[in-house]
């Protein structure tokens, strides 16, 4: 039985289904996605508790273990709150069915992209995703969202073509698509070496890692309709980084080269797109750069969408650690997990936030915009919680990443991690400070009173607040304690066990 | 209900292609997985890539660079009857795959409806 791919097919069904419904009524499709959206979390989670996973085969390259249905779980949710949150932020959308479609089928082929060992399957996820989520960026329908878009598909493309050359290069090696270790045991070293870089960077054009991040990220996720923006910039760059390690790991399970050029393109892309991020909060795109639009702005998206570059630099970090100290690469691939559940929350959560204010304001430039006060609601909370998350502080998620990186890592490193932080704090505040207490920098006239605050714009931002709260506070004291709770001990064990399931296939 | 029923205009017969080829291409690999075959494998990987270079190429490219209108080519020194130009020939931008016209309203970051900014 093809259980491992039954949560895929289900998101097929509701790209189907939602469509077909939205040809009879837009709430209808709304619907159809939501509950197909939520049957799919049902069943990936159902696999995850009632089942020893080790029971599950191994579909030609399909393989359910910890670290895949881990990635999974938190793709399909991430994917299951936008949907939620699209009910409000898209009601003006008139083409309602094809936008549920494509929003089905690009977390469809990011979860199969994430249950996946085969590199050949892996591509074509790859692929699949990028027509969609390209497709999803035109939803703006702004001249500069088809300029991102362009970006986009021609970046992905020279990834893509980057991969396919790594693809024949595995095949003549090993004679396999498979990422089984067993298979490069006899590779010679070089071009095991030679086969991690490609990968690395191949899939690195996709993670938005630096320089090709800069490119067409901040373009794409902030051009995007905002449901969009937190699927691609919370969960599609962090499962294109998961495959990186993955990759890696398999192919050079210990190998500094690798590590350690995974690790510088992950340090440079932390400090240029927080610094970027911080720069944008505070001076616009004059400064910043990498703008498509036809006027220069301060947006509100572009601020996180550059911190995206900053955060998947921690990813590469994590994974250029586990390479180079493997004995101890199940402590750095447990960070890289915690990392990525912290700043898929935290992105999503803070692309929410931005789109509330968007939503009531009519408003992308936070040089327009005039602060919304405490008509922001619980708002005004979930964002600083989301910001200081990202910003490593104590008592959040983020403060796991800085545990992690530090239990072994060189001082250099830390600083990298801090200085990143700080530019992420500041970038965090200034944007803060403008939504609630904001003033125009030019004269503004809002011709239409304000809008009521959507339950369902709400509903997902208080959510991945709590969860962030409650995690990161029992976490931390965990952490800090002699003797960590139960529930700590839990998680690390847990950590612990998908951490071994990036690679290997029995994790 | 054919594709002329859902699909009105180019850009959304492009749609219905890029996302058919791509839904066939991931559904076929996942199923040929769950069979074995490798060479049915393949070939929709294969299915899976061509969806995006169509989309690049015919959709997203003829779309930033359009097909511009010589005036001087319609232009036949007064001599020509009404319509001078036809509606087809006259330059109206539209979003690739969507196939509708770009919210003007939007162009600023901000919506001109709701908004008046006096830079």
């Amino acid at each position: 039985m093809a259980w491992p791919a039954v949560p895929v097919l289900l998101l097929f069904a509701s790209a189907a289904l939602s469509y077909a419904a939205g040809r009879m009524h837009r709430v209808f499709s709304y619907y159809t996605a939501a509950a197909l959206f939520s049957a799919a979390l049902a069943v990936n989670s159902a696999l995850f508790f009632i089942e020893p996973v080790a029971a599950y085969p191994t579909i030609y390259g399909i393989h359910l273990n910890t670290a895949s249905l881990f990635v999974a779980e938190f793709t399909i949710a991430i994917g299951l709150l936008s949907c939620i949150y699209s009910y409000s932020y898209m009601s003006h959308e008139q083409r309602i069915g094809e936008y549920y479609l494509l929003l089905s089928l690009f977390v469809a082929t990011l979860a199969l992209m994430a249950l996946s060992f085969n590199i050949l399957l892996i591509y074509a996820s790859f692929e699949a995703s990028t027509v969609a989520g390209g497709i999803l960026i035109l939803f703006s329908r702004r001249r500069s969202s088809v300029r991102a878009a362009l970006r986009f598909f021609a970046m992905s493309i020279l990834g893509a073509l980057i991969i396919l050359a790594g693809i024949l290069l595995q095949h003549k090696l090993t004679g396999s698509f498979l990422l089984s270790p067993e298979l490069f045991k006899h590779v010679p070293y070089s071009m095991r070496v030679l086969l991690s870089c490609i990968y690395a960077i191949g899939f690195g054009v996709k993670v938005g890692v630096f320089p090709f991040g800069l490119v067409w990220l901040p373009p794409a996720h902030s051009e995007a309709p905002t449901p969009v923006s937190a699927l691609l910039s919370g969960v599609m760059v962090q499962v294109a980084a998961f495959a990186v390690a993955r990759a890696a790991l398999v192919i050079t399970p210990l190998s500094w080269e690798v590590g350690l050029l995974i690790i510088i393109l992950g340090v440079a892309s932390t400090i240029s797109g927080a610094l970027l991020a911080a720069v944008e909060a505070v001076a616009g795109s004059k400064w910043s750069r990498f703008h498509v639009g036809e006027v220069h702005i301060r947006g509100i998206k572009r601020i996180w969408a550059f911190s995206t570059v900053s955060e998947v630099g921690y990813l590469y970090i994590f994974t250029g650690l586990a390479l180079i100290f493997s004995k101890i690469s199940t402590i750095f691939l447990a960070g890289f997990l915690l990392h990525m559940l912290n700043h898929g929350m935290a992105k999503a959560l803070l692309f929410y936030d931005s789109g509330v204010v968007i939503k009531l304001r009519k408003v992308e430039d936070l040089n327009l915009l005039q602060g919304l006060g405490l008509r922001l609601g619980p708002h005004l909370l979930t964002y600083l919680i989301a910001g200081f998350s990202l910003s490593l502080i104590p008592g959040t998620m983020g403060f796991l990443t800085w545990r992690e990186l530090s239990s072994l890592a060189s001082p250099p490193l830390w600083l990298a991690a801090l200085v990143a932080a700080a530019f992420t704090f500041i970038a965090c505040l200034y944007s803060w400070k403008d939504c609630f207490l904001g003033k125009p920098k030019v004269k503004v006239e809002y011709l239409k009173p304000l809008e009521h605050l959507k339950p369902s714009l709400s509903i997902p931002s208080i959510l991945l607040a709590a969860v962030l709260v409650v995690l990161g506070v029992a976490l931390t004291i965990g952490s800090l304690h002699a003797n960590p709770t139960p529930f700590c001990e839990a998680v690390e064990k847990f950590m612990a066990e998908a951490a071994r399931g990036v690679y290997s296939m029995g994790g | 209900m054919g594709v002329s029923s859902i699909a009105k205009t180019p850009e959304q017969v492009a749609l219905i292609l890029a996302v058919a080829s791509l839904s066939v291409g991931i559904l076929g690999c996942i199923a040929a997985s769950v069979a074995g075959d490798f060479i049915v494998f393949f070939a929709f990987v294969e299915v899976t890539s061509i969806s995006m270079f169509f989309v690049l190429a015919l959709a997203l490219i003829s779309s930033v660079y359009p097909r511009r209108v010589k005036p001087e080519g319609v232009f036949f020194c007064g001599l020509g009857k009404p319509p001078y130009v036809y509606e087809e020939e006259v330059y109206q931008p539209r979003l690739p795959l969507l196939g509708e016209r770009f919210d003007e309203s939007l162009e600023g970051y901000y919506d001109r409806r709701a908004v008046k900014v006096e830079r």
